[in-house]
């Protein structure tokens, strides 16, 4: 037993002694997985600011107050606000605006709008498109437009109604009563676009915001590619040291297990700093608490599994590839490639489908699954049993290579 | 010298259709060097790793003062001391940490051996704290040997102990080899070196799987003379 904890204690000694060299390996590669993570988000966001509509507003020259106080508030509704921006200008800029395409429609507002549309004369707003080039985001603001001409028609048509019964029934007291309930009530219901549409986010990213998404892709991706770092410490062992372990009957596994114990507890370590760093900056800069997450035990055991996966898999790629310079290579191509396919780098939903299919058998695909459910406190038990088994998979993989290459020698 | 310490009977190690070794059966006493000699890839280093343990022989037998080895596997680790070509060590940790862990298994006191055995006869005392890694060539042999010897072993089997040595550190390495005999050990060797087979009590010369006792000893030409005889 002692010749097995020693074993293990100096594979973690030897582990902790790269400690220098593995931080400066690692932040160097997270400088390179930041950068694609950056790159990722905007090609996700690609220009979703510019995708608001601006539309232009022609007040009357001597327009009255009311009607320009409408239109602001109507510009800070919020479904309004997501979709259009409101510029109110001159007729001559906004027709100038709408041929060069910058305007998607302009509205000329009538004089005393607001007020004809409270004494009942309502005089129309004139909504101009372009005559050519019709876009789908014209289409788009031609429907909202006609969903609330619809709207306040059959909210006014309901007041008229009312008042043409009062006078009918010449309940006089009731008029002024009657518009103030119908009012508010078809301003809570007709009017009030939420509860016709109810809100569902379906995002290629699944239940991760793009940021998140990043965090997880981007945390196996620094975990793969600090694997060239600990090539040192995991590749494979000469023949003579391997032969000796086995006469002290040692088996190979044993050691790659405890290799990787060392290692895995090295980065272990780092990842915990940052994550207390993180936590302590957050009292100085509120902002990384919108993205900063409190884990619970089982996030952190399975944190340990994660890393532990990530290095069976380096591991198991240096025993295969017998050779230091060929393993860090094939470890480069591999990480990157399979991280591709995993949906790591674009979200595999937006990838082709036979891709997609490729992806379900990568172990990349189920690292990426567990970091997602670490950062978001959810560990399946699932996911925790196919990274152990991808563990077991590459371990036992590795020790059957040695011992192909044992019998070669 | 009188004890039969190895008594090696019909060792045959196929590999696949390859027959290596073919019969080979040898045997020392305590107190005896036995050297092996033989062309590069003859079969010398699997001949060593089976009587090391670290192989299986196809068939044969081993015994250690009349004891089975191959049977029971257990005492190839407590008789033998086992130096391969390339040195069994682990580069990222210290040389005490090295010898800490051939010496867990053992009786001997490290610290002890440290002043006044072979660690310290080898003067790896004074670098007891170098890693592996920035140790010559020659101090990582020494080391290696040190290591094969935590045990206290009666047999020491050394696969080209001076290959790619200096020549003081072949002296050193052949100096310690004849205490160790001289306190009753023995010794199994496979060189290419004169220097290092002339300390040999009786030599072999191993060839198309075939081991065969050269009792005159011969070495350079003459040893190169005989090899190229027994090809005819």
């Amino acid at each position: 037993m002692a010749k097995y904890l020693l074993l293990l204690w100096f594979q973690i000694k030897a582990a902790f002694k790269a400690l220098p060299k593995l931080i400066c390996a690692t932040l160097a590669f997270a400088i390179l997985v930041v950068l694609v993570g950056f790159c990722g988000t905007k090609l996700l966001s690609n220009g979703k600011s510019s995708e608001k509509m601006d539309i232009a507003v022609v007040l009357p020259p001597d327009g009255d107050s009311y009607t320009s106080l409408a239109f602001s508030f109507l510009s800070e509704i919020e479904t309004v606000k997501n979709i259009c921006t409101f510029k109110e200008m001159s007729k001559d800029s906004a027709y100038e605006g709408l041929r060069n395409g910058s305007i998607y429609a302009v509205i000329l507002v009538p004089d005393n709008f607001v007020n004809h549309i409270i004494d009942g004369t309502n005089t129309p707003a004139n909504i101009i498109f372009p005559r050519s080039g019709i876009s789908t985001k014209s289409m788009l603001f031609r429907i909202l437009i006609n969903s609330g001409v619809t709207d306040i028609g059959a909210a006014e048509a309901g007041i008229y109604a009312v008042d043409d019964v009062c006078n009918y029934y010449k309940i006089k007291d009731g008029v002024t009563k009657s518009e103030e309930f119908l009012n508010e009530a078809y301003f809570s219901y007709a009017l009030d676009r939420s509860i016709y549409f109810k809100t569902e986010t379906i995002s290629a990213t699944g239940n991760l915001t793009i940021i998140e998404f990043y965090i997880c892709s981007g945390i196996v991706l620094l975990l793969l590619l600090s694997g060239i770092s600990c090539s040192d410490l995991l590749k494979r062992e000469n023949s003579a040291l391997s032969t000796s372990l086995k006469r002290r009957r040692i088996p190979v596994y044993l050691l790659f297990v405890f290799k990787i114990i060392g290692v895995t507890l090295v980065f272990f370590t780092m990842l915990i700093f940052a994550y207390i760093m993180t936590a302590l900056a957050q009292i100085r800069f509120p902002m990384i608490s919108n993205v900063f997450v409190v884990l619970n035990f089982t996030s952190f055991a399975s944190l340990f599994l994660l890393i532990f996966g990530v290095f069976s898999m380096v591991l198991f790629i240096f025993q295969l590839a017998n050779s230091q310079s060929l393993g860090v290579l094939l470890l480069f191509t591999l990480s990157t490639l399979m991280l591709f396919i995993s949906g790591g780098i674009i979200p595999s939903s937006l990838l082709p489908e036979i891709v997609q299919k490729i992806g379900v058998f990568l172990p990349t695909t189920y690292f990426i699954k567990l970091c997602e459910e670490i950062i978001t406190n959810t560990t399946t038990l699932g996911t925790f049993i196919i990274n152990v088994g991808f563990s077991v998979l590459f371990i036992g993989g590795a020790a059957f290579s040695d011992n192909l290459q044992q019998k070669r020698l | 010298m009188g004890e039969l310490m190895i008594h090696v009977n019909s060792i045959c190690k196929n590999y696949g259709k390859n027959h290596i070794l073919k019969g080979v059966s040898f045997y020392a006493k305590k107190g005896e060097c036995i050297a092996i000699v033989g062309a590069n890839g003859c079969g010398k280093s699997t001949l060593l790793g089976i009587l090391s343990g670290s192989r299986k022989s196809t068939s044969g037998e081993i015994l250690y003062d009349g004891k089975d080895a191959i049977n029971s596997p257990k005492l190839f680790s407590d008789f033998v001391g086992y130096v391969p070509q390339d040195n069994p060590l682990m580069d990222k940790l210290s040389v005490l940490d090295n010898l800490r862990f051939w010496y867990c298994e053992s009786t001997r006191n490290l610290n002890e051996d440290l002043k006044t055995g072979v660690p310290a006869r080898f003067g790896l005392d004074s670098y007891k704290n170098y890693p592996v890694e920035k140790l010559s060539g020659g101090m990582r042999k020494r080391l290696s040997i040190a290591c094969a010897l935590a045990k206290n072993p009666p047999i020491l089997i050394l696969d080209e102990p001076g290959a790619s040595l200096d020549i003081i550190c072949k002296e050193d390495i052949k100096y310690y080899l004849k205490t160790y005999i001289k306190n009753g050990g023995t010794v199994i060797i496979t060189s290419h070196e004169e220097a290092e087979l002339d300390f040999c009590s009786r030599m072999y010369l191993l060839q198309d799987g075939i081991l065969t006792e050269l009792l005159d000893k011969p070495v350079g030409q003459k040893l190169m003379e005989r090899m190229i005889a027994f090809h005819g």
